[in-house]
C-alpha cells in the first residue's frame, strides 16, 4: 500500500487483463472485418457467375433466322424465369435499346440493365426498380453470325434480386461474429487463468512480506521462479542486514551503557573519598570519552549492502589523502596513492571512508616521511571479488608480540599519540564482523607498519 | 590575534572565550550561524573556531559562505560528528583543521596556534626577527639571552607585528587585531603599547625593531634573509 494521498495504481492482473482485452478485441474485430469483406467478395463473384450462366443458357435457347429475327422458345430450363416477381429476370435487347424479348418473370417490372455496346465485354450493376428489391444486373453483348454471313449484335441481359444474397451474407455474418466473440471471451478467460498461475509467485512474495511485517515470518521462502530469485534473495539479504544492524545497535547501546556505568560508579563511589580527586575524575572522563568514541564509530559502520553497486576506491582514497594532507600539514609527509581507477569495493561508501581515514590517520601519526595507500582486487575460488587494501608507513613499526594486541579495542602499542587503539579496533571489527574479511599487520616494504585488509 | 568563535553551546562558548582571552587572543563570539557569517565577513578575523552543529545555519554552510565571499582566514572546525566522511566533507568545504568533541581545551589552543602560524607562513613555533625570539606555544619572548616579560596586549602586538615582518600596519589595523568588537579602541593606546614594547625589547635602542612611519603606521623590520 502507498502512503496517504498517493494513488495505489492498477493491479498487475487488471493491467494485463485490460491490455489483453484490448488486443483480443482489436484482433477479433479486424479478423471479422477481413473475413466479412472476403466473404462478400466471394458471394458477389458467385452471383455474377450465376447471371453469366443464365445468359449462356439464353444464348443456347435463342433461335435467330437468316433475316436476323430472334425467337425464344417457351419453357426455358430455369423455371423461375417464368414466374412473375420470382427474383430471377432476363431480357434480350438490340444495341439501339429495343427489347426483343423479356422473361415472363419481369411482367410489370421495369428493370434497368446496364448499357454495354462492345461485344465480348460484360458489365454488372446494382439497380433498384420502383417498389422492388435491389437487383443485381448483368449485360453481355454478343455478335450473332447469320446464315448469309451477315452479323447482328444482341445484348443478353440477366438480373436477380439481392435479397437472397443479402440474407446469405447476414446469416454468415451472424455466425462469424458469434464465433469470434466466443473465441475472444475464451481467450480472455484462458489469459486470466494463465495470469493467475503466472502471478502466483508474486502474490506469494506479497503475502510473505505481509507476514514478515506482522512478525509471523523471518524471511521469504526459497522456492521462487528464476526471474524472482534475485529479487527475493536481495530482499532476504536486506532483511538480514537490517536485523543484523538492529542487533548491532542494541549490542552497542548495551555495551556503551555498561562501559559508561563503570566509570560513573567509580566517580559516584569516590564522592566522599580519595577517588574523587581531580586526577581520578579526569581518568574516568577519559575512559568514558574513549568508550563513546569507540561504540559510536562501531555502530556507525553499515556493512555490506546487498543491492548496492560496488564503489570505486581511488576517488575515496584521494579525498581522504587530501584531508590528511591538511590535518598533517606541519609534518613533512609524502602520502602516495597506488590505486588503479578500476579498483572497486563492494560495500558502503561511509565504511570505506572510515577504513581509509582510520588507517591513513594512524599511518600519518607514526610515519616519518612516507605513507603509502595501495589497493587491488582479487577473485577467490568462488569467483567473489575481494578488495585488498594496504596502508603502510615508514615509522617505528609495531613489534611482533604487540601486533595482535593493537587490533583489540583501546590497546595502543605506544601511547605517545592518542587514538590509535580505537581506530584499529574499529577497523578490525568492521572488516571481520561486517564484511567477513581479515586484517594483517606486518612491516611492509617501507619498514614501519603495514595494515593489510582483505575484504 | 583576533579569533572568532561560533559555538551555540553557551557553557562551551564561554569557556573557549575565557581560555582564548587568557591565551592572549582578542575574541569575538556568537551562537548564531548567520551572525557568524556576518562577523567573519566584516571583522578582521585572523582565525576562527566554528562549531558545525549550529541551530540556525549549518556550520558547513557558514564556512562555505566565508570561502565564497573570499575570506581565507584559517578555520578550526569543532564537531561531535566524528565520522571520516564528515571530516573529509568539512575539510573539502574549506576547514583547515578538525577537532572532534569532546576535546581538551589545550588541544584547541595548540591547533589554533598551528593554524595561525601556518597561515602566516612560518614553519616553526618560534618566530625570530634578529635577536628577538617569540615562542607562540609558550608565549615566551627573548631578546638575545634575555627573557622579556610582556603584558597580554604587549604580547599580542608583538606577535602580530612579528607575523607580518616588513609590512606597514596602520594603527587602526593593529587596534582591530588587538581588541575584540566589544572593547573601546583608542589609537593612542596603540602608540602607548608600541612605546612600552620598544622600551622592553630594546632598552638601549640598539636594535630598533619597530619603525614608525609617520601618518601610515608601524613596521617590524624584516629579518635578515638567512633568519
Amino acid at each position: 500500500m502507498t502512503a496517504k494521498g498517493k494513488r495505489t495504481g492498477w493491479s498487475l492482473r487488471l493491467r494485463v487483463l485490460l491490455a489483453g482485452a484490448v488486443v483480443v478485441a482489436l484482433f477479433a474485430g479486424l479478423t471479422g472485418l477481413a473475413i466479412e469483406r472476403s466473404f462478400r467478395g466471394s458471394v458477389e463473384e458467385l452471383s455474377r457467375e450465376r447471371l453469366l450462366a443464365r445468359i449462356y443458357m439464353l444464348m443456347s435457347a435463342a433461335d435467330v433466322d437468316a433475316d436476323g429475327i430472334l425467337t425464344m422458345p417457351f419453357g426455358l430450363p430455369e423455371p423461375k424465369l417464368a414466374v412473375p416477381g420470382s427474383g430471377s429476370y432476363a431480357a434480350i435487347a438490340m444495341t439501339d435499346g429495343e427489347t426483343l424479348w423479356r422473361s415472363e418473370s419481369s411482367l410489370g417490372l421495369e428493370v434497368a440493365y446496364p448499357t454495354v455496346q462492345d461485344p465480348g465485354s460484360s458489365r454488372l450493376i446494382e439497380t433498384a426498380p420502383d417498389d422492388s428489391d435491389l437487383l443485381q444486373t448483368l449485360a453481355y453483348p454478343v455478335i450473332w453470325e447469320l446464315d448469309g454471313g451477315a452479323e447482328k449484335i444482341f445484348i443478353f441481359q440477366a438480373a436477380e434480386s439481392r435479397a437472397a444474397l443479402d440474407a446469405e451474407f447476414t446469416a454468415f455474418r451472424n455466425i462469424l461474429w458469434r464465433w469470434l466473440g466466443g473465441g475472444a471471451v475464451a481467450l480472455l478467460l484462458m489469459q486470466a487463468v494463465v495470469l493467475i498461475w503466472s502471478l502466483a509467485p508474486v502474490r506469494r512474495v506479497a503475502e510473505e512480506v505481509r507476514e514478515i511485517e506482522t512478525g509471523s515470518r523471518d524471511s521469504l521462502g526459497g522456492d521462487y521462479p528464476q526471474e524472482l530469485q534475485r529479487l527475493t534473495t536481495g530482499l532476504n539479504a536486506l532483511i538480514d542486514g537490517r536485523e543484523a544492524r538492529l542487533q548491532r545497535y542494541r549490542n552497542t547501546l548495551s555495551d556503551l551503557a555498561h562501559s559508561l556505568k563503570t566509570p560513573l560508579a567509580v566517580l559516584r563511589a569516590g564522592d566522599a573519598g580519595e577517588a574523587g580527586s581531580a586526577q581520578n575524575v579526569a581518568e574516568q572522563l577519559d575512559r568514558m570519552e574513549q568508550s563513546i568514541e569507540y561504540h559510536v564509530q562501531r555502530a556507525a559502520m553499515s556493512g555490506r549492502s546487498p543491492l548496492a553497486a560496488p564503489i570505486e576506491v581511488r576517488p575515496a582514497a584521494v579525498r581522504v589523502i587530501e584531508s590528511l594532507k591538511k590535518i598533517y600539514h606541519d609534518k613533512p609527509l609524502d602520502i602516495e596513492c597506488d590505486i588503479a581507477p578500476h579498483i572497486v569495493f563492494a560495500g558502503d561508501p561511509g565504511d570505506l571512508d572510515e577504513l581509509l581515514g582510520n588507517l591513513g590517520d594512524n599511518a600519518c601519526k607514526w610515519g616519518r616521511s612516507l605513507v603509502r595507500i595501495s589497493a587491488h582486487n582479487e577473485l577467490d575460488a568462488e569467483q567473489r571479488l575481494h578488495l585488498i587494501l594496504s596502508v603502510e608507513d615508514d615509522g617505528p613499526g609495531i613489534p611482533d608480540e604487540l601486533r595482535e594486541a593493537v587490533l583489540k579495542r583501546g590497546v595502543r602499542a605506544d601511547s605517545r599519540l592518542p587514538g590509535q587503539g580505537i581506530g584499529l579496533g574499529v577497523v578490525r571489527e568492521t572488516v571481520e564482523e561486517l564484511y567477513g574479511g581479515s586484517v594483517q599487520i606486518d612491516a611492509g616494504e617501507l619498514g614501519g607498519t603495514r595494515v593489510r585488509l582483505s575484504i | 590575534m583576533r579569533v572568532l568563535v561560533v559555538e551555540d553551546e553557551r557553557a562551551l562558548r564561554e569557556q573557549l572565550v575565557k581560555t582564548l582571552q587568557r591565551a592572549g587572543y582578542a575574541v569575538d563570539a556568537t551562537d548564531s550561524g548567520e551572525e557568524g557569517v556576518f562577523m567573519g565577513s566584516e571583522y578582521p578575523v585572523d582565525v576562527a573556531v566554528l562549531d558545525l552543529g549550529l541551530p540556525d545555519l549549518d556550520g558547513l554552510e557558514v564556512l562555505s559562505r566565508w570561502r565564497s565571499n573570499g575570506h581565507s582566514f584559517p578555520v578550526l572546525v569543532l564537531t561531535a560528528r566524528g565520522r571520516w566522511t564528515e571530516k573529509v566533507e568539512g575539510l573539502e568545504t574549506g576547514a583547515d583543521d578538525y577537532l572532534t568533541k569532546p576535546f581538551h581545551i589545550e588541544e584547541v589552543l595548540a591547533r589554533l596556534r598551528a593554524l595561525v602560524r601556518r597561515a602566516s607562513g612560518f614553519a616553526s613555533t618560534t618566530l625570530s626577527n634578529g635577536p628577538i625570539e617569540l615562542d607562540i606555544s609558550s608565549q615566551e619572548v627573548r631578546v638575545g639571552e634575555r627573557d622579556v616579560d610582556l603584558t597580554a596586549y604587549e604580547y599580542r602586538l608583538l606577535e602580530y607585528l612579528m607575523m607580518h615582518p616588513g609590512e606597514v600596519i596602520s594603527k587602526t589595523t593593529l587596534s582591530e587585531h588587538l581588541y575584540d568588537e566589544e572593547t573601546d579602541r583608542d589609537s593612542n593606546v596603540v602608540e602607548v603599547l608600541v612605546g612600552r614594547l620598544r622600551r622592553k625589547l630594546d632598552p638601549d635602542r640598539s636594535i630598533a625593531p619597530i619603525e614608525t612611519l609617520r601618518g601610515r603606521g608601524y613596521r617590524m623590520r624584516a629579518p635578515p634573509a638567512d633568519a
